[in-house]
């Protein structure tokens, strides 16, 4: 079996799937607060999707903060500037369809055999024009991967895939911004990240997105021995961002720690959901989400340990934190445990709360303005996740969150 | 010399009477003390001089150098001089102090005027040494998870940096050891002279051994019964509080020493 016959095979199962299943409805636990009908999904998928990626092009030559940048416009045309030392470490990208790499068909067996439902069989029904990055192993990355999408064809629907393979020992910051510029655009996307034994991987998935848009963004990723994972997810904008990752610490002594923030204005609606998967021993992770919540937004966390009977000495934590500017914002907090192995350590916590009035005397009794104050205050209960991400990743989220902190009123 | 004067100050948090008719005149290179029982209104006079919005004044009036400042919110009383040190700090996770303390100096720029950076980090680092904190602290989140000790020489740091007309502080002594209140009381005296004048509330008389008050009052159910200089401390000490009550039996009750009262706080 070639290699493209590979991937095609999954591809036509999930053809299959995806038009012999229906959208997720709120009977489904994880979709109970989120009524896709209410968002339209139907008028936002009625015509033809659009993959993302229908061509790539990739060059080599001097680029300043990154190693690898690629950009990708609304009509599909990707291009990838390498640096010359990443283009001289073996790293390469390219089409599923490109045939220049091998099909990973384990990882994309295993990425697809998670998903569950329509949304998550979507990518899958164009897997040719899905992006593959392939870091070999004992490859360090210095500066980080920039993959950026941008679409701006109104009332479209578009599918992004990325799938990346980390090799043994191998480093790297992977930075995925995902814009919709355009009108009522619907962006379904799918990551996938397979890193090897002793990885040093570090994700982030940015989306920044139309008020009269949808992203329902899946993200996979399974890590090897004795690895250490950071994850970061912000999303903003949109009608409804609906996020969706899964860890899965596959062997010992592997470390993850999941981060994300988002800020829910307007009637914007946000629904994330964060799984920590532990199938061996001594694993450590660590997922915490911060939201700010004002006017009507709304924001869901659904968290999840996940201990196996083989997760003996987990170490895994799960907090939520968020903060209510108004009465008609709401913030739910859905933690859960379920553990199989008696030798773990596992808690949850969540917090939801208005700002706290004695800090904003503090600061105003400083020469603080009261709005200044409040700004501040929230610029804190981020930076409790900022400051511990690279600041590739910062540098990239928080611009999209400051002007809104600044008009806190 | 710039003088702070309070006149015939009524206030009440959530429809209870606490002060009863404060008045008291400060000028600049002068250090008051005021001392009083629990419940007498101390606290709620410092959040009431530095605009705590929870209270209402409902009668008498606050003049800064001559200005009725009884409008302005506390950031406003904050910038034009009043400082508050608190009792008890609050946490501020995510804040650096570097990026707070760069903040407070900011706002109080002139138009036009821009911050030399690098005079403000020197600065800073001396304040921080002189007030016996590490330089370390400047990226540490704003007194969280500092000892009792650290906030209040955070407190005192803030208070040389904004060089203030008038502080207030509010039990900065309370929980110190002997070093700490040497190192308060250092502190104040490198501010102490012309341009800046001092309202020390406590209850204890020993940060009198460090900081010489130039007078002393006693608060007693909202209002100022008692007026002088050390030997009020020293009177305090031998008898307590009992002859202030006796003295003082027929003032107004304010609601804030009726609770603490039927608390069994005084």
């Amino acid at each position: 079996m070639d290699n493209i016959q590979t991937y095609k095979d999954i591809q036509n199962e999930a053809l299959q799937k995806f038009n012999t299943s229906s959208w997720p409805s709120q009977e489904e636990e994880e979709w109970r607060r989120t009524n896709l009908s209410k968002f339209s999904i139907d008028t936002y998928t009625s015509g033809e999707p659009n993959p993302a990626v229908t061509s790539l092009v990739t060059t080599t030559g001097e680029i300043n903060d990154y190693d690898i940048d690629v950009s990708i416009n609304a009509d599909g045309k990707a291009s990838a500037l390498f640096s010359p030392q990443a283009s001289e470490s073996g790293v390469r990208l390219s089409l599923l369809s490109g045939n220049e790499l091998p099909a990973p068909y384990d990882m994309i067996r295993w990425s697809f055999d998670k998903m569950d439902n329509k949304t998550g069989y979507y990518n899958f029904t164009r897997l040719g024009n899905a992006l593959l990055l392939d870091i070999p192993g004992n490859v360090q990355l210095l500066k980080p991967v920039r993959v950026q999408y941008t679409a701006d064809k109104s009332d479209s629907t578009v599918l992004y895939s990325l799938f990346i393979n980390a090799g043994k020992n191998s480093e790297a910051e992977i930075i995925e911004k995902v814009t919709a510029a355009g009108e009522r655009i619907y962006v379904n996307s799918t990551s996938t990240l397979f890193a090897d034994m002793r990885t040093r991987i570090k994700t982030a998935f940015i989306s920044d997105v139309s008020d009269s848009s949808i992203i329902i963004a899946h993200r996979n990723i399974r890590l090897g021995e004795e690895s250490t994972f950071l994850d970061f997810q912000n999303f903003n904008g949109s009608k409804l961002s609906k996020g969706r990752t899964e860890v899965d610490l596959a062997d010992d002594n592997i470390t993850a720690n999941l981060y994300g923030t988002v800020y829910a204005e307007g009637t914007e609606h946000f629904d994330i959901r964060t799984i920590q998967n532990h199938h061996a021993h001594n694993g450590k992770s660590k997922a915490l989400l911060k939201s700010i919540v004002k006017e009507k937004g709304r924001t869901i966390f659904q968290g999840l340990i996940n201990v196996g009977e083989h997760g003996a000495l987990t170490d895994a934590y799960l907090t939520n934190n968020n903060i209510i500017l108004n009465d008609s914002a709401r913030a739910d907090s859905i933690p859960a445990l379920k553990i199989q192995n008696n030798d773990v350590k596992c808690s949850h916590g969540s917090t939801t709360g208005k700002i706290d009035p004695h800090q904003v005397f503090y600061l105003t009794s400083r020469g603080l303005s009261h709005e200044e104050a409040k700004s501040l205050i929230l610029e804190g209960f981020l930076n409790q996740v900022y400051d511990v991400l690279p600041e590739s990743f910062t540098n990239v989220s928080l611009p999209l969150i400051e002007n809104k902190l600044s008009q806190v009123s | 010399m710039k003088t702070l004067e309070i006149q015939n100050l009524h206030a009440e948090i959530e429809g209870k009477k606490i002060l009863n008719g404060i008045n008291l005149t400060m000028k600049t290179g002068e250090i008051h003390a005021l001392m009083g029982p629990n419940g007498s209104g101390k606290s709620t006079l410092a959040n009431v001089l530095a605009g705590h919005p929870d209270y209402t004044v409902t009668e008498g009036k606050i003049f800064l150098d001559g200005e009725d400042i009884l409008e302005d919110d506390a950031s406003k009383r904050s910038v034009k001089g009043i400082f508050l040190a608190f009792q008890a700090p609050v946490e501020i996770p995510g804040i650096t102090i570097g990026k707070y303390l760069k903040r407070i100096m900011e706002v109080r720029l002139k138009e036009g005027e821009r911050m030399d950076v690098a005079a403000f980090i020197k600065e800073l680092r001396s304040i921080l040494t002189m007030v016996g904190l590490s330089k370390d602290f400047i990226n540490r989140y704003l007194n969280e998870g500092f000892s009792g000790g650290e906030k209040k020489r955070m407190e005192l740091a803030q208070m040389i940096l904004l060089k203030p007309s008038f502080a207030i502080l509010d039990e900065l002594d309370s929980g110190l050891d002997i070093d700490a209140l040497r190192s308060v009381a250092a502190g104040i005296d490198t501010l102490r002279g012309e341009n800046f004048g001092s309202l020390i509330i406590t209850h204890y008389q020993r940060i009198m051994d460090y900081i010489k008050p130039d007078f002393v009052h006693i608060l007693y159910q909202g209002k100022i019964v008692e007026s002088g200089g050390r030997d009020l401390v020293d009177r305090l000490e031998e008898t307590g509080y009992g002859w202030v009550k006796d003295m003082h039996e027929n003032v107004e009750e304010s609601d804030e020493y009726k609770y603490a009262a039927a608390a069994g706080g005084i």
